[in-house]
């Protein structure tokens, strides 16, 4: 008959324990997220009211409701976005990404960041941001890299890459 | 023994605890945080509902609970010595036990744990000269338990010798503690207790706060894994709903939240535990380098 393991041997066995325990005990707590964590994130993030983390939305663009523009994917998809969102968001993404506390996943931050920037330079013609062209192509690639990415910024990131 | 304690503690006369002046005047309302199947159960804890709008809830240490000259406060002090230290002097004890048999007989580890508490906790006052400044209640029973069991092998070992009638089976019982083993096993259980009761607090005072959600993410995506050593549920629809989450930038806002509240506790409940004052992260720094 097999005799069951001790605790002691199976807690010296698993070294995920150990692993959480240092990062909530030093106060170095921070989530891990795995490609469907991400992947879960930007899709989540791409359905948020732009109300919801831009409050200022509405004032700069009080039509948004009538276009039917209530979410960052609507935002994203819009043929003629409104430039005041998109550098809003822009902002929103690029302090998110730089912020200890950051309200959102770095790699999402700046998933959400190009996408303005793209969205700004496909629909509209502007550069809403000061990086070269061939920095922003290699950023737009790096997005297109990220297995999580969203499908329904791939055509947008594609187009602004050229 | 496992969940029952204990006895009429010794008087604080017999025991000569160095506390600081300022520990001497904390002899506030003593909290005891029972732990489920330990049998303790809380003594003089008010509900946190009613502490609201008066002084924030004193909870002496354990070391000045143990020096305190009301009988009731020392049998909550004991109460919580096992609510913070008995799985680790178990584990500790069944480790040495284990490794001569392979296996250790639940019966012989309570009846070793009892021994321990009654010749070390109860007589040989554990809390005797113990100064806080200088180490870590919990480094201080560890030395104990290296102490003792190292004596029981050592006692057992003679004894044998002296015998010449042939092998004596209860005496395999002991072996040579396997120290880094056993050290392990109890500073695991330790880690584990700690953690357990950081989590109880934040659970409190968030539902107190009438802000479930904020302990919702964090027990869902953080201390559930590392207290069932579990993989953590993905971050996609139905944890969005089940968290009520609005945006990721709300999950983030109370993943932070959630963080300071984890060190506020986590530094009451070492320092209760018998962390030196301002010592609470050389606790944890020690432990940690002690499980490796």
């Amino acid at each position: 008959m097999t005799q069951p393991t001790p605790s002691f041997v199976r807690d010296r066995e698993s070294s995920g324990f150990l692993r959480l325990s240092r990062s909530v005990l030093l106060n170095e707590i921070d989530f891990e997220w795995s490609d469907t964590d991400l992947a879960g994130l930007l899709r989540h993030q791409l359905a948020t009211p732009l109300e919801n983390d831009l409050p200022n939305a509405k004032g700069l663009c009080p039509e948004l409701d009538g276009q039917g523009m209530t979410t960052f994917s609507d935002l994203f998809a819009a043929e003629q976005p409104p430039r005041e969102l998109l550098e809003l968001t822009r902002l929103y993404a690029k302090s998110a990404a730089i912020n200890r506390d950051r309200p959102l996943q770095r790699d999402v931050a700046l998933v959400l960041y190009f996408a303005a920037i793209a969205t700004g330079q496909t629909r509209l013609g502007l550069k809403l941001s000061s990086k070269s062209d061939a920095d922003l192509q290699r950023a737009y690639g790096w997005a297109l890299d990220r297995p999580w990415l969203a499908e329904s910024l791939v055509p947008l990131l594609v187009q602004a890459r050229g | 023994m496992t969940g029952t304690i204990i006895l009429n503690p010794p008087h604080p006369a017999a025991m000569r605890t160095r506390l600081r002046p300022a520990q001497r005047l904390g002899q506030g309302p003593v909290v005891v945080r029972a732990r489920p199947g330990t049998g303790v159960t809380p003594t003089s804890r008010k509900p946190m509902s009613q502490n609201r709008g008066s002084m924030p809830e004193t909870r002496l240490s354990l070391v000045e609970a143990m020096a305190n000259p009301s009988p009731e406060v020392r049998q909550a002090g004991l109460e919580r010595f096992a609510n913070d230290y008995q799985s680790g002097i178990r584990a500790y004890i069944a480790a040495c036990l284990a490794r001569s048999a392979g296996r250790a007989d639940p019966d012989k580890i309570d009846e070793v744990v009892q021994q321990f508490i009654l010749n070390r906790v109860l007589k040989n006052n554990l809390f005797d000269g113990f100064d806080p400044e200088k180490g870590s209640l919990r480094a201080r029973i560890l030395q104990m338990l290296k102490w003792e069991m190292g004596k029981s092998f050592r006692t057992r070992k003679v004894d044998r010798q002296r015998q010449s009638l042939g092998e004596d089976q209860s005496l395999d019982d002991f072996a040579e503690p396997a120290v880094d083993e056993a050290e392990r096993a109890f500073n695991r259980a330790f880690l584990r207790q700690v953690i357990e009761q950081v989590a109880a607090r934040m659970r409190e005072e968030f539902e107190t706060k009438n802000k479930p959600e904020v302990w919702l993410i964090f027990e869902r995506r953080l201390l559930r894994p590392i207290l069932d050593e579990a993989e953590p549920p993905a971050y996609d629809e139905a944890f969005v709903a089940e968290c009520g989450l609005k945006s990721p930038a709300e999950a983030a806002a109370r993943l932070v939240t959630a963080k300071r509240a984890f060190a506020r506790h986590k530094n009451d409940v070492l320092r209760e535990a018998g962390a030196s004052p301002g010592g609470e992260m050389q606790e944890v720094i020690e432990l940690l380098n002690a499980l490796g």
